[in-house]
């Protein structure tokens, strides 16, 4: 039984095996060709796509850090030029591009291209082309457009396949397409137009009388020595006022009377307003031009000989603490007697040139425009005032060349201004005493415009260079105005921000928002915050002793509301900026305009 | 007898080439699973590095100076955690932080670079990819270096 079994029980499985050799074989060669070449060639292509998709990812991050570069360099720019803007930008991006590796190789054999049909390139090289985008239009610019203000770069590198010499495919090419922008801007300026504005200004203190002794008579400037020895040079380092700085100004309105709050020295019209007598300047007349001093004829008015009294501050034009002569639009200013004659308009025409008796004094030719050319030169020397402005102008212009910004400026000093017209009224020589004429001088504050297209660049431009030193500072009052106007006239999606320049702290009198300078400010910075506003403070402190106190309330490292600095508890971003000299300021703002980068979804 | 015998014989060497046919076709798929596996696990180490830098790079940019600016890139690199065959992103050369001292040139841009390095424990032992890596102990380390442009000087 058992052989019948061994015999027929192998034959039958042979027959079998034989017909499962006959399939075996073409198993075995199905699965030989699975195992040797598909799965391989297909974990070859799945590598190489993993790899290739690795090499893109790194190319878009590369892409990505160099238009924020460009991005970031363009809205910077210390450069009005949009042609230089944009190619700084460009070389700044490149070289970002180039310090980044794609596949462990670096970037440093990139070419800019000028066309995107260029950007095909060799193994291991990498091309990159720029182009800058109306952000309104959405087209595409030429490098001499001020309107290209949004950066787009398509990059492109070819790296070699790990396996290419297996399946004939030996490189292949990565493409990446990178946008940059600065956002949307509604940026409002925040102007500290105070009188410690012009503390850096050089005058001279005058005391103008006639004495009859010289000659047959004749006027005299003599120099003034106050507290702090001889009234000329800087007014900060004639006067020594408290940190906060000195109300006494170079030019109109000049508020006479601080001069001896500080120095202990008296305007002549306040001494002659207090005893009742005629004043020294022109017999307490006005307006003046054409009046001679009040002395003459002798006996006619007080000279208050062996005190310390003054009667005229003039700005000296050439910039010196001691005025040694300047020429200005085609006048000239020899002496110190010029400028103050010049300044009261006594050298308008011949008549009044003899009847204030400068004739007896002063040796230029009378002629119109005399008293012009001094308050135009004067004004290039109001200190750190002129410096501020011009570096605000600047901002703006390179805002306004770089990003796509609407613009809105609060003047400010004790007051805000309602409109750009705004005027805050003060008599131009002396409101303590009072003396001269009662005038209305500019705070003007220039609200957001949201329509498309109406950034008020040029009417801020004109409010910056209308403002005049004035006042006391209630950086709370500024900061609240334009948080409303932000709030209310901002445009839809837009990156809200504050910048707010100020030479000082907050000063009585204050508001809206308290009667403490200093929580009416914070409370303005809290409003700030929850609008969603970021509030770049710029602090310029004239003298060490101010930057204590200008950190504590303008700083962004302490956010508490009631203790903090302004610009940390407005959050957002906002950051403190702290300016020891004027002529940091213009490198100052570029940060700012620097900081309000981002990088934008890539298109 | 000796025709049975032969058959049997037969038989078993039949039965005999199908189980080497087996071994073999065992022996070829675990090296291309063990192949799969590593490339696998390679492929996502260097995408992990890759990304874990990216974001400690741009993080690093946000600070003020090279001590924020490296507390901002160990911050995100502490978010990726290390698993059972990646090590968590480490930086692996000190942080470049240039702000030329707050005086850039128009041409240039403030920058910051960062380079981390993930570690890759094969599960199999030694096979080596993507040219980035060097291959110690059964590991595999990737490293990887971005530069990003500070936008916020101080």
């Amino acid at each position: 039984m058992n052989n019948f079994s061994s015999q027929h029980r192998p034959s039958r499985r042979l027959s079998s095996i034989r017909c499962r050799n006959r399939r075996g074989q073409s198993l075995l060669s199905l699965m030989m060709l699975i195992f040797l070449v598909i799965v391989p060639l297909f974990a070859i292509i799945t590598f190489e796509c993993a790899r290739l998709y690795l090499a893109k990812q790194e190319l878009q991050n590369a892409s990505d850090a160099a238009v924020l570069a460009g991005t970031a360099t363009l809205a910077s720019s210390d450069n009005v030029d949009p042609v230089q803007a944009h190619r700084d930008a460009v070389v700044a991006a490149i070289k970002i591009f180039k310090a980044n590796t794609v596949l462990g190789q670096t970037l440093t054999n990139t070419t800019e291209v000028t066309s995107l049909a260029s950007l095909p390139c060799a193994l291991d090289e990498a091309k990159i082309f720029f182009e800058f985008i109306n952000p309104v239009t959405g087209k595409v610019e030429p490098l001499s457009s001020p309107n290209g203000k949004v950066v787009r770069a398509s990059t492109s590198t070819t790296r070699g396949l790990a396996f290419g010499d297996y399946v004939g495919i030996k490189t292949l090419n990565v493409n990446a397409v990178s946008t940059g922008a600065v956002p949307k801007l509604d940026l409002v300026i925040c102007f500290d137009v105070s009188g410690s504005m012009d503390d850096q200004t050089p005058v001279t203190f005058v005391k103008r009388k006639w004495d009859a002794t010289l000659g047959g008579g004749k006027n005299v400037y003599s120099p003034v020595v106050g507290a702090n020895g001889l009234m000329q040079g800087k007014i900060f380092d004639i006067l020594k006022p408290a940190p906060t700085g000195s109300s006494l100004n170079a030019c109109y309105p000049q508020i006479l009377t601080e001069a001896f709050w500080e120095a202990q020295c008296y305007s002549s019209e306040y001494l002659a307003q207090y005893y009742g007598v005629p004043g020294l300047r022109s017999g307490g007349i006005y307006p003046e031009a054409g009046k001679a001093p009040g002395n003459f004829p002798p006996g006619t008015a007080p000279t208050f000989d062996g005190m310390k009294v003054f009667t005229d501050v003039v700005v000296n034009i050439d910039g010196n603490p001691s005025f040694g002569g300047a020429s200005y639009g085609g006048f000239s200013f020899p002496d110190v007697a010029t400028l103050t004659e010049a300044a009261r308009g006594n050298l308008e025409s011949d008549s009044v040139y003899r009847s204030s008796k400068a004739n007896t004094a002063v040796t230029v030719s009378p002629r119109p425009g005399y008293q012009k050319a001094y308050f135009e030169a004067a004004a290039k020397q109001v200190k750190p005032m002129k410096d501020a402005q011009t570096a605000l102008a600047t901002m703006t212009q390179i805002l306004n060349t770089d990003a796509d910004v609407h613009f809105g400026f609060v003047a400010f000093d004790s007051t805000i201004g309602t409109d750009a017209t705004s005027t805050e009224t003060w008599y131009d020589l002396d409101d303590y005493a009072p003396y001269g004429a009662k005038k209305g001088f500019p705070i003007p504050h220039v609200g957001i415009d949201p329509a498309a297209g109406r950034s008020a660049y040029t009417e801020v431009n004109n409010a910056i260079d209308l403002c005049v030193p004035m006042g006391a500072t209630n950086i709370g009052g500024a900061v609240h105005s334009a948080v409303e106007d932000l709030k209310s006239r901002s445009r839809l999606g837009s990156t809200k921000a504050i910048v707010l320049f100020t030479d000082g702290e907050p000063t009585v009198p204050s508001g809206p928002l308290s009667s403490d300078p200093k929580a009416n400010a914070r409370m303005a910075a809290v409003e700030a915050r929850d609008a969603g506003v970021a509030l770049y403070t710029v602090g310029l402190a004239q003298n060490p002793a101010i930057i204590p106190d200008q950190t504590e309330i303008l700083n962004d490292q302490q956010s508490d509301p009631t203790t903090g600095g302004m610009a940390a508890i407005a959050g957002h971003g906002g950051t403190f900026n702290l300016v020891t000299d004027s002529s940091q300021l213009r490198q100052t703002f570029s940060k700012i305009a620097r900081r309000l980068v981002k990088l934008v979804s890539n298109q | 007898m000796l025709t049975t015998v032969k058959k049997f014989a037969r038989w078993r060497r039949a039965k005999g080439s199908l189980a080497v046919e087996f071994v073999c076709g065992c022996l070829l798929a675990s090296v291309f699973v063990a192949l799969g596996l590593h490339m696998s696990i390679a492929i996502f180490g260097a995408y992990s590095n890759d990304r874990a830098c990216r974001d400690a790079c741009r993080n690093a940019a946000q600070g003020q100076d090279l001590t924020e600016a490296t507390k901002l890139a160990k911050v995100v690199l502490k978010s990726y955690q290390a698993s059972s065959f990646l090590s968590a992103p480490k930086i692996s050369a000190p942080i470049v932080y240039q702000d030329f001292g707050g005086r850039v040139m128009p041409q240039d841009s403030p920058y910051v670079q960062v380079s981390t390095s993930t570690d890759v424990t094969m599960p199999l032992g030694t096979l080596s990819f993507f040219n980035a890596g060097t291959l110690q102990d059964s590991k595999l380390s990737f490293v990887k270096t971005y530069t990003f442009p500070i936008v916020r000087v101080k």
